[in-house]
C-alpha cells in the first residue's frame, strides 16, 4: 500500500501534504503537553518498533504471508496522535532510506496510513472494546477487527487517490497521464487485495500482540502510554469529516463528489469491453446478449484476474523458504542496505561532496519536475541523465538494476500491462491500443526515474548528514530528533527480532503448524514491544542524565 | 570536611520487588569507590539514585549539603547544574546511544545544558581527541563494535567534566584488550580530583580503579572497606556471591581444585551443602569450605 512516486499527480501529492500537515502539527504539539518529556524517545522507538514489524511474515490462508503495517497496535498503544506520529515517522524513514514508497507520495502515504489509519484504529478499538477489563478476550476481537478495519479504510484511500488520477490527468485525447485506472478498477483491485490478504495480517499481528500484552503486561492496554484524548466523539467527527472530505480536497478542481462516477464508468468499460471479449468469444454464441455486455464482462475479467493472482500467490509460496527463513531474510536485506548505502556514501564520488541540503533540493525539485513531466522523451533524457550521475558517484550498475530498476518495474510493469489493453482508443497491435501503450510507457519511465533519482540521493548521502540537511527545509527540531532515533535504534530492534526468530528457527525440527506460526509471529511482535517500552524507559533515563528537560537543541551546521 | 553525596537509609522497590532496603552512604570529594555485588544486589539502582534519575520511597539523599528531590529537580537552573556536576555511565551502552552519530552523541550534553555553540565545538573536538575517537566522528552508534559503544558512552559523559562520575559496569562485555584500556583509562584518574563510583564484578582490576570497596547484598551495605582487606577476606567474597568456592585463580595462575563434600541427597538439607555456584546469597554462615590460602587476586569465574 505503499504508494511510490509516480503514480500520483504533484497536485494530489501537494494537496494531501497540505492535508497531512495540521495533523503532525497538532500531534506534536498535543503529544508533547500530555507527556511532558517522555514522548521523544517514545515515538522514536514506537516508529523503530512498526519498522521492524512491517518486515515480519504473518503466515495468512492459502499458504501465503503478507505483512502488517502495525498501525493498529500503534493506535491502541499509545493513542491516536503518538501513534500518527510514529508511522508517519516509520513511513518517512522507509521513503528517505530504503527508497520505499515515494518522497513526493509521502504525504498521501502518511495521510493513508499513519493519520486516517491511527484515527480510526484507535475510534472503533475503543468502541467496540468499551468498558471491557484489561484481559477480556474482547479486547483482543476488538484491536483485531480495529486492525483489519483501519487497513482497508488506508487502502480504500488510496484506491481513490489512484481512481481519480484518470479523471483529471489526462492528455487532450483522454489519455490517462498517472496511474491509469479509474475508480471502478483501482477501487476493487485494492479492496479485494486488502480485505483478504492485507486486512488479515493486520488482524493477526493488532489482535495477536493484545492477546500477548494481556498475559504480559496487561498494563500497556490501560491507559494509554501517550494518555488518552478526553472525548471521543470528537474524533469520531474529525473522522468522519475527513473521510468525506479527502476525495473533495483533491478534486478541488471544479468537479463535484459524484460527478466522477458516470463519466468514468463510461469510459472505463470501453476497454474492458475488448478484453472481455477475449474471454466470452469462445463462448459467445450460446450466451444470451447481456453476457456480452460490458459490465458483465468487466466482472469476468475481474474474476479472472483475481483468480490469477491467487494461483501465482499460491506457486510462489510453493517455492519460497520457509516462513521464519523470510522473515529473518528481511530483516538482513535491511541491515545489508544500510551497510551499502554507507559504504557508497563514504566513497569519493561526484555526488558525495555535494553538501546534503542542496542534493535534498535537488532531489526533490527532479522528482516533482519527474512527476510533472507528461511526454515520455524528456523523461527517458531525466532517467539517462540521473543514471550517468549515480554511475559517476560509484553507484555500481548491478546494484541500481537489483535493488532499484528491477523491483520498480516488476511491481509497476505489473500494474502497467492491463493498461496496454484496458485504455480505450485506437489499436496499436493485436490487443494493445495506442493510448494503452502511452499510458503504460508513461507510468514506467516515471516511475523508474523517480526511483533512481532517489536511490542516487539515498546511496550518496549518509543518514546523518540527511537529517542535518532536514533542518534547512524548517522541519521541527523534534521531528528531526525523532527521525533520527528511530533509525537508530531500528537496528537495534532488528538485531533483536533476528535473534528471537533465529533462536526459535535453531530448535524447529520440521514445519510448524498454521496456528504455531501465527503464534510464533504475533508473541514475537509482542516480546519486541515490551522491549521497545523497556529500552524507552531507559533511553528517556540517560537523556535526563545529561540534562534533557523536554526541549531538543541540535547543532545546525552540516559538518 | 562534609560529604560531597550523602545517602541515608534509602529505600527503593520496583513494584513489589525491593532494591534497596535501607542503605545508607557517605562519599567524600575525590573518593574512588568500587561497588562490588552480584547480580540484583542492588548496585545499579543505588547509582540511578545518586543520579536523581531516581528518588527513594524513603530515605533522602543530598548532594553538596542540597536535598535532592523530584521537585528539586524541576528547577531548571539546579538540575543544569545538578547535570553538569554529576554524570553516569549507563550498563547497556545502547541505552545512551541514542543520537545518529558519534559527534552528535558527545554534542547531547552540552547542548542540553545550553554552552555556546562554539564552545560546544571545541569541547567535542577535544574530546573526541582524548578518547581516540576521531575517526569514528560520523559513524552511527549501529556501526561501532562494543567497545567502541562503551568509549562512546564515556566520551559523551566525561566532555561535560563532571566532578562526580558514576560507572555501571564499565568493563563488562568488553574483551581483554578493550577492558584493560578501559582500566587504564580509570586508573589514570588517581589524583585527579574526580570523585569516581564504579560498580563492577571485575576483582582483578580492584587496586587500580578505587581506593575504597563497598560490598552490596539484598539492598545494603555489608561490607565497606579498602581493596586489600576486602580482597583477602575470601568468606566475605563467598558470601557476596563474588568467587564462587572451587573455582578460582590463586597467585600464580594455577586453578586448583577444591575437594569437597556433597551432602547425602537422603539427609535433609540441614547439613550446609556446597554446590558449584557457590553458596545461597542468603545464608549468612560461612559456608564449610576448605580453607584455602588467602587469595589476594580472586577471580570470578564468569
Amino acid at each position: 500500500m505503499h504508494i511510490p512516486d509516480g503514480y500520483l499527480s504533484p497536485e494530489t501529492c501537494a494537496v494531501l501534504y497540505a492535508a497531512s500537515a495540521p495533523f503532525w502539527y497538532v500531534a506534536l504539539r498535543r503529544v508533547k503537553k500530555l507527556l511532558h518529556t517522555r514522548f521523544l524517545p517514545l515515538i522514536s522507538l514506537f516508529a523503530a518498533f512498526s519498522f521492524v514489524v512491517m518486515m515480519f511474515n504473518l503466515p495468512l490462508p492459502g499458504g501465503t504471508t503478507g505483512h502488517a503495517v502495525g498501525m493498529g497496535i500503534a493506535a491502541i498503544v499509545l493513542g491516536p496522535w503518538a501513534s500518527i506520529l510514529a508511522i508517519s515517522t516509520a513511513l518517512a524513514i522507509q521513503a528517505f532510506f530504503f527508497g520505499d514508497g515515494g518522497i513526493t507520495a509521502l504525504g498521501a502515504n502518511c495521510f493513508n496510513m499513519a493519520i486516517i489509519g491511527s484515527l480510526s484504529a484507535w475510534c472503533l478499538y475503543h468502541l467496540l472494546a468499551g468498558n471491557a477489563p484489561n484481559t477480556a478476550r474482547r479486547r483482543v476481537i476488538a484491536a483485531g477487527l480495529a486492525g483489519y478495519a483501519a487497513i482497508n479504510l488506508s487502502a480504500l484511500l488510496a484506491a481513490i487517490e489512484f481512481g481519480i488520477q484518470p479523471i483529471f490527468f489526462h492528455d487532450a485525447h483522454g489519455t490517462p497521464l498517472y496511474c491509469p485506472y479509474p475508480l471502478s478498477i483501482s477501487v476493487p483491485a485494492m479492496m479485494l487485495g486488502h480485505l483478504t490478504f492485507a486486512g488479515f495480517a493486520e488482524f493477526i499481528l493488532t489482535a495477536g500482540v493484545v492477546a500477548y500484552l494481556q498475559r504480559a503486561d496487561p498494563a500497556l492496554l490501560g491507559d494509554s502510554a501517550a494518555g488518552q484524548p478526553r472525548a471521543l466523539r470528537p474524533l469520531w467527527l474529525t473522522l468522519a469529516a475527513l473521510v468525506l472530505l479527502t476525495p473533495l480536497g483533491i478534486i478541488a478542481v471544479g468537479t463535484a463528489w459524484g460527478e466522477w462516477s458516470p463519466s468514468d464508468f463510461a469510459k472505463a468499460p470501453a476497454g474492458l469491453a475488448r478484453l472481455s471479449n477475449l474471454w466470452n468469444a469462445p463462448i459467445a454464441r450460446y450466451e444470451p446478449q447481456f453476457i456480452r455486455s460490458a459490465s458483465v464482462g468487466y466482472i469476468v475479467a475481474a474474476l479472472i484476474g483475481v483468480a490469477l493472482i491467487l494461483l501465482v500467490f499460491l506457486l510462489l509460496s510453493r517455492f519460497r523458504p520457509g516462513f521464519i527463513e523470510r522473515t529473518t531474510g528481511h530483516l538482513y536485506e535491511i541491515a545489508a542496505h544500510s551497510l551499502f548505502a554507507e559504504e557508497i556514501a563514504r566513497t569519493r564520488g561526484l555526488l558525495q561532496p555535494v553538501d546534503p541540503r542542496l542534493k535534498l533540493c535537488c532531489a526533490c525539485l527532479l522528482l516533482v519536475a519527474a512527476i510533472s513531466i507528461r511526454s515520455w522523451l524528456p523523461l527517458l533524457i531525466l532517467l539517462g541523465l540521473i543514471t550517468a550521475l549515480a554511475l559517476l558517484s560509484h553507484i555500481p550498475l548491478s546494484l541500481l538494476s537489483k535493488t532499484v530498476w528491477f523491483p520498480a518495474l516488476a511491481f509497476s510493469g505489473l500494474i502497467a500491462i492491463p493498461a496496454l489493453f484496458l485504455t480505450p482508443g485506437p489499436l496499436l497491435y493485436a490487443h494493445i491500443t495506442r493510448p494503452g501503450f502511452k499510458t503504460a510507457s508513461l507510468l514506467l519511465l516515471r516511475v523508474e526515474a523517480c526511483a533512481t533519482i532517489s536511490a542516487a540521493l539515498i546511496f550518496t548521502t549518509s543518514w546523518s548528514r540527511l537529517l542535518r540537511a532536514l533542518r534547512f527545509f524548517r522541519i521541527p527540531v523534534s521531528a528531526v530528533m525523532i527521525l533520527g532515533m528511530a533509525h537508530r535504534y531500528l537496528f537495534l530492534l532488528l538485531r533483536t527480532a533476528r535473534d528471537m526468530f533465529e533462536a526459535r528457527q535453531s530448535r524447529l525440527v520440521g514445519t510448524l503448524p498454521r496456528a504455531e506460526r501465527v503464534r510464533l509471529t504475533a508473541s514475537a511482535a509482542g516480546v519486541l514491544l515490551s522491549k521497545t517500552f523497556e529500552l524507552t524507559t531507559e533511553v528517556h533515563a540517560a537523556m535526563r542524565s545529561r540534562g534533557y528537560h523536554g526541549e531538543t537543541y541540535l547543532l545546525d551546521d552540516p559538518s | 570536611m562534609s560529604a560531597l553525596l550523602e545517602a541515608r537509609d534509602l529505600v527503593v522497590h520496583y513494584r513489589d520487588v525491593p532494591a534497596l532496603t535501607g542503605l545508607s552512604v557517605s562519599v567524600a570529594a575525590g573518593e574512588r569507590i568500587a561497588l562490588l555485588g552480584a547480580n540484583g544486589s542492588g548496585k545499579s539502582t543505588l547509582l540511578r539514585v545518586l543520579d536523581a534519575l531516581q528518588f527513594p520511597d524513603s530515605g533522602t539523599f543530598h548532594f553538596a549539603g542540597e536535598p535532592i528531590t523530584a521537585e528539586r529537580l524541576e528547577d531548571r537552573a539546579f538540575s543544569r547544574e545538578f547535570r553538569r556536576r554529576v554524570g553516569l555511565v549507563f550498563q547497556n551502552a545502547d541505552v545512551q546511544l541514542f543520537n545518529p552519530t558519534v559527534f552528535d552523541e558527545i554534542a547531547f550534553g552540552p547542548l542540553q545544558l545550553q554552552l555556546p555553540k562554539s564552545d560546544i565545538r571545541a569541547r567535542v573536538q577535544q574530546t573526541l581527541q582524548q578518547m581516540s575517537l576521531e575517526h569514528l566522528k560520523f559513524r552511527s552508534p549501529h556501526q561501532l563494535s562494543g567497545g567502541e559503544k562503551k568509549r562512546v558512552a564515556l566520551a559523551s559523559i566525561l566532555v561535560l567534566d563532571p566532578e562526580v562520575l558514576l560507572l555501571d559496569e564499565p568493563t563488562a562485555g568488553l574483551d581483554p584488550r578493550s577492558a584493560s584500556e578501559m582500566v587504564e583509562l580509570l586508573a589514570s584518574w588517581r589524583g585527579a580530583g574526580k570523585t569516581v563510583l564504579t560498580a563492577t564484578h571485575d576483582l582483578d582490576n580492584l587496586e587500580d580503579i578505587a581506593d575504597r570497596v563497598i560490598i552490596l547484598q539484598d539492598g545494603r551495605i555489608i561490607a565497606d572497606s579498602t581493596p586489600f582487606h576486602i580482597l583477602h577476606d575470601v568468606g566475605l567474597l563467598q558470601r557476596a556471591r563474588l568467587i564462587a568456592a572451587h573455582r578460582h585463580t590463586h597467585p600464580g595462575g594455577a586453578k586448583q581444585p577444591h575437594p569437597h563434600v556433597h551432602a547425602d541427597p537422603l539427609t535433609p538439607p540441614a547439613a550446609p551443602t556446597s554446590d558449584r555456584f557457590g553458596p545461597p546469597a542468603d545464608s549468612a554462615a560461612t559456608p564449610p569450605i576448605p580453607r584455602t590460602p588467602a587469595t589476594p587476586r580472586a577471580k570470578d569465574p564468569d
